[in-house]
């Protein structure tokens, strides 16, 4: 057993409002650079949506990850023969025009016009030519679309739903949507390290963030394609790819990552996971219906003394120990199984998990007839004052899971590589917290039922109000334990990150000069 | 023309080897960062293609053809000892030179009349393509009108840059050969010493290690067992990566 | 900038070692025997140059050394005695010698003057075996490598013949190569190699005696047939129309090996309905 800890996240989907705070921390501290303009290491995407960039899950058109096939796992676009072949043209790299131009307005012009007829306009700029342009695409382009043609109905989740599906999935009446925080899933299996053909990525190993080394890389960008989440980027200008570092330059110093620190909805939570890395080649070779329970079969209980023991046979600092232990990110994957990667089918191993939303299944809107109806509905439910309602009943237990606004199949493909009973057992188990805490605090469902209902979610009431508490009253320090990361052993730690602060903001002591 | 010979077969070789190895190993050991293929594929990928790939491909056979000139020239005689097959490598090696000369004209067009790669375009870029443009049609030209190139570098061509390699420069007989040989033999060395000063450096750093190392990398500041142990002395592990 | 410095050295160092490039002093004789016997004879008749017997009394002095420093350099200053010998020779230039001193050219004229006397002992090989015209052939196409694995004649040197492979384009057609300069000027160029490629590609892999007989037979048998029929063989346009034809063919090939490359970006149905401002 080869243990090493991991920093890993939990999103609770439940809790996103959309509001992208993430994203501007993340870019006011990281990406606000020429030929970084348009990068997102992290972004929110509304699904269903293309996202960005645009189809990225879509892997025909941008062969990332890993296929399975005949036993083997490969790389799907790249690898070593792939890889070598197309280093001279990369056949599936996305283009600028799959993310967008970044641009700009030309302010000054409405201070400094000279007088005339019109009002003096700002016209928007290229941010790589300079030239005036017009916005094709911009960020969030697709933000709270999710109704429309061009882009709910262009995501590739939807690519197994049948005709029918589709078409329930977007009457007017039953359409919802969530948000998607994506960050880089610093993968335990990753694809870019693996299709680098310079050896410029590498996973560390005291805390598992993936890194781009930027005097290694030299732009064969196979990187790009080979993450399937298209979570690593290429820096048109300096030449380089870069990526989301998970802002190791704080955690390191103790503070949470900047997306995470800014979160408005508090729905984010990290902590550290530890790991067996001698399984993760079978995890990788699991089937498509194991390949979660693979996955986080992998992870291990710190709990444990065995475990702890070869932890520190292995060198993991007993304060990463201690940290793993009260890691908010092993209750929601590991103690209460309420939190799944993303797309596993993938195959990195994603180290990134995800809360998947009940929102969606928490009420349906039927046409009733309030006066005859309305008398055999449960008190619980909802009326609307005109002949809608807003059905949250509880009569039958998880009645509404099957009428889910939702297909199931839809939350499947995204989160737990089509298995949809995985997706059914999370919600079953969101909607039983809701339950038992609705017995506690307003008392209208009885004890028989509320214990029913834990039951068969495969929880207790314990397990029950420490979801509750994790989710709804958490403070900082429950929702971030970050290890220490023992600088004091760490020479480069020492180095003060601040002194590159508003030249290039990323680790160079010097102002970087792009190459000839 | 003996000044001129000397200079052009003699002391430029020289100057340019001299520029290329003190500048490539001073780019790299001080500017490493700027070692970079820089791609412009990400703001223009479609005529791409029709550029880079005929170019590379190309390149990458006629270099190779030289070289193998140059290390085995036995070896070349030997293969040219039949006409046949002396006509099959004259006239593969005359096909991707026509692939590199077509690739390349499509990169500059592609570069110079899209916008959006003015700002990734610089100086050093319009000299490569002017020198590597002047390098191929010169090497067409000798191909087709100075013909069994292969046969002749091995004999007369080999033994000049065996003599400059060996510090002992011997052009009497280059020096009599006709001046487009001699244009492609000073083109060879004025692209060597502009090396380290252009993006050519990306050939230097061509990937081949990806061939033998293990697809996962993982990385460790410190060595985590020793750093651990209490037997270790404070005086700690130097951090691996640099 | 430092590295000014050391390709400075480094050419210094080469000027010196060129210089330095001589034949000892006043060898008349090796260096006649070296350098001008290929071509020239004393007194035994022209080969691919004149018979050089009674040279100094035809000559200045100064002339002789000004013309075997370089013959185009006096050609081109107008001599009209210079051009006459070029053209009578077929155009064949006479090699350089920069690197010979006066002084070792007055010695090959004294060497000159001394053999004139006592004329007849021509220093070309002339007791060569009886040539055999299809290993001519042969050899000079590269079927049958030389001994020395000295590179084939075609490799630099074309003879039209029907049947034949084109030859090489760098050096000059062989096809009347007898009619202009003999046999024996012939066996005398393969033997002594007075050209400076030919001493570059043959120095050290001498064709043997029973080689050169070979290949001297078959260039006189191309010699007689050519008189006849002037097969026009050039490979020159069979080249240029294969290398294009081949280059559109790995076009197409690249074309059909990538040919499920992303050709477009993912949103160009939503661009393409958007409304230029232009």
């Amino acid at each position: 057993m080869d243990v090493r800890s991991q920093i890993s996240m939990v999103f609770h989907l439940d809790k996103c409002i959309g509001c992208h705070t993430c994203s501007i921390a993340c870019k006011n501290i990281w990406t606000d650079r020429k030929g970084a303009e348009y990068m997102w290491w992290n972004n929110v995407e509304t699904k269903p949506g293309t996202g960005y960039p645009t189809k990225w899950e879509d892997q025909e058109v941008y062969r990332g990850g890993w296929k399975k096939s005949n036993g083997k796992v490969n790389l799907l676009g790249t690898g070593k023969r792939r890889g070598l072949t197309n280093i001279f043209y990369n056949p599936n790299l996305p283009v600028i025009d799959d993310y967008y131009e970044p641009f700009t307005y030309k302010y000054l012009d409405l201070i400094e016009s000279p007088e005339g007829d019109d009002q003096p306009t700002a016209r928007p700029v290229s941010l790589i030519t300079g030239k005036p342009i017009d916005i094709k695409m911009g960020p969030n382009w697709d933000d709270d679309l999710s109704g429309t043609p061009d882009f709910g109905r262009n995501d590739p989740n939807l690519k197994n739903l049948s005709a029918e599906e589709q078409e329930v999935m977007f009457q007017l009446e039953r359409m919802a949507f969530f948000y998607l925080p994506r960050i880089c899933n610093h993968c335990l299996n990753p694809a870019c390290v693996a299709s680098c053909p310079s050896g410029a990525i590498y996973k560390r190993g005291e805390d598992g963030v993936v890194l781009i080394n930027q005097e290694v890389c030299r732009a064969w960008r196979m990187c790009v394609t080979a993450c399937p989440y298209k979570k690593s980027y290429y820096n048109w200008y300096t030449g380089k790819s870069e990526k989301c570092i998970l802002c190791f330059p704080r955690i390191e110093a103790g503070l949470a990552p900047a997306c995470m620190h800014s979160c408005v909805g508090r729905i984010r939570y990290l902590g550290v996971l530890l790991y067996d890395a001698d399984r993760i080649e079978s995890a990788v070779h699991k089937d498509d219906e194991d390949l979660i329970d693979g996955h986080l079969d992998i992870i291990l209980d710190p709990f444990d003394e065995k475990v702890i023991q070869a932890a520190k046979m292995s060198g993991v600092a007993d304060s990463t120990i201690h940290s793993a232990q009260y890691s908010p990110v092993y209750k929601y994957v590991k103690q209460w199984k309420l939190a799944l990667p993303l797309h596993a089918e993938f195959r990195t191993l994603p180290m990134l998990f995800y809360v998947p939303p009940l929102l969606p299944v928490m009420a349906t809107v039927k046409q009733v007839d309030n006066t005859e109806g309305g008398k055999m509905m449960n008190p619980i439910a909802k009326y609307w004052d005109d002949n809608w309602l807003y059905d949250t009943s509880t009569t039958e237990l998880w009645g509404t899971l099957d009428q889910v606004r939702f297909p199931l199949k839809y939350l499947a493909n995204l989160l737990s590589a089509g298995n949809e009973e995985m997706i059914k057992d999370k919600w079953k188990k969101l909607m039983a917290v809701r339950i038992h805490r609705r017995r506690v605090t307003v008392g209208d469902i009885s004890q028989e039922k509320t214990d029913e209902v834990l039951r068969e979610a495969g929880l207790t009431a314990e397990m029950a109000d420490g979801i509750f508490y994790l989710t709804a009253l958490a403070k900082f320090e429950d929702r971030f334990v970050i290890p220490p990361a023992h600088r004091e052993q760490a020479i480069e730690m020492l180095d003060f990150t601040g002194d590159t602060k508003g030249e290039v903001g990323f680790g160079f002591k010097s102002k970087v000069k792009r190459g000839l | 023309m003996d000044y001129l010979n000397n200079f052009f077969l003699i002391a430029l070789p020289y100057l340019a080897l001299a520029i290329f190895l003190i500048g490539t190993i001073f780019r790299y050991t001080s500017r490493k960062f700027q070692f970079s293929s820089l791609s412009s594929q990400f703001l223009e990928g479609r005529k791409l293609f029709y550029g880079s790939v005929p170019f590379h491909w190309g390149v990458i056979f006629v270099f190779f053809g030289h070289l193998i000139a140059f290390l085995f020239p036995g070896s070349v005689l030997a293969w040219n000892s039949q006409p046949l097959r002396l006509m099959i490598l004259e006239i593969t090696a005359f096909i991707f030179g026509i692939s590199m000369l077509v690739g390349l004209i499509n990169l500059v067009i592609r570069r110079y009349t899209t916008a959006r790669l003015s700002p990734v375009t610089n100086k050093m870029d319009l000299i490569v393509y002017v020198l590597l443009i002047i390098q191929t049609v010169a090497g067409l030209w000798i191909a087709y009108n100075f013909r069994w190139g292969s046969s002749w570098f091995s004999t007369l061509l080999t033994p000049y840059l065996y003599s400059i390699f060996t510090f002992n420069p011997d052009i009497t007989a280059v020096s009599l050969l006709p001046w487009p040989v001699k244009l492609h033999i000073a083109g060879a060395f004025v692209i060597l010493s502009i090396f380290p000063f252009t993006r050519l450096v990306h050939m230097l750093v061509l990937p081949l290690n990806y061939l033998w190392r293990p697809y996962q990398q993982v990385t460790w500041y410190w060595n985590r067992k020793k750093v651990r142990s209490s037997s270790t002395p404070w005086s700690l592990q130097r951090p691996e990566n640099t | 900038m430092k590295s000014i410095q050391f390709p400075a050295i480094a050419m210094a160092i080469l000027f010196i070692a060129l210089c330095n490039n001589a034949f000892p002093q006043n060898q008349g004789e090796t260096i006649f025997k070296q350098v001008c016997a290929a071509c020239h004879t004393i007194g035994s008749g022209k080969l691919v140059g004149p018979d050089l017997a009674n040279v100094h009394t035809r000559h200045t002095k100064e002339w002789i050394i000004s013309f075997v420093k370089s013959s185009q350099s006096v050609i081109k200053s107008g001599d009209k005695y210079a051009d006459s010998l070029f053209k009578a020779f077929n155009q064949v230039p006479m090699p350089d010698n920069p690197t010979l001193t006066n002084d070792q050219i007055e010695g090959i004229i004294a060497y000159i003057t001394e053999k004139s006397s006592s004329p007849g002992t021509s220093t070309t090989k002339a007791d060569l075996p009886p040539g055999d015209v299809h290993r001519g052939q042969e050899l000079f196409v590269g079927n049958i490598r030389f001994a020395n694995h000295g590179a084939a004649c075609n490799s630099c040197h074309n003879v039209d013949m029907s049947g034949l492979v084109s030859g090489g384009a760098l050096g000059k057609d062989l096809t009347q190569v007898v009619s202009r300069i003999s046999v024996t000027g012939v066996q005398g160029v393969v033997a002594g190699l007075p050209f400076p490629q030919m001493k570059q590609a043959y120095e050290s892999k001498p064709l043997t005696d029973q080689e050169i007989a070979d290949v001297t037979a078959f260039l006189k048998e191309a010699n007689d047939l050519s008189v006849s029929a002037q097969a026009g063989n050039d490979i020159g346009e069979k080249m240029l129309f294969g290398g294009i034809s081949g280059a559109v063919l790995l076009l197409f090939l690249f074309s059909l090996f990538w040919i499920k490359r992303k050709q477009r970006t993912v949103n160009y149905t939503l661009f393409k309905r958007q409304i230029s401002s232009t």
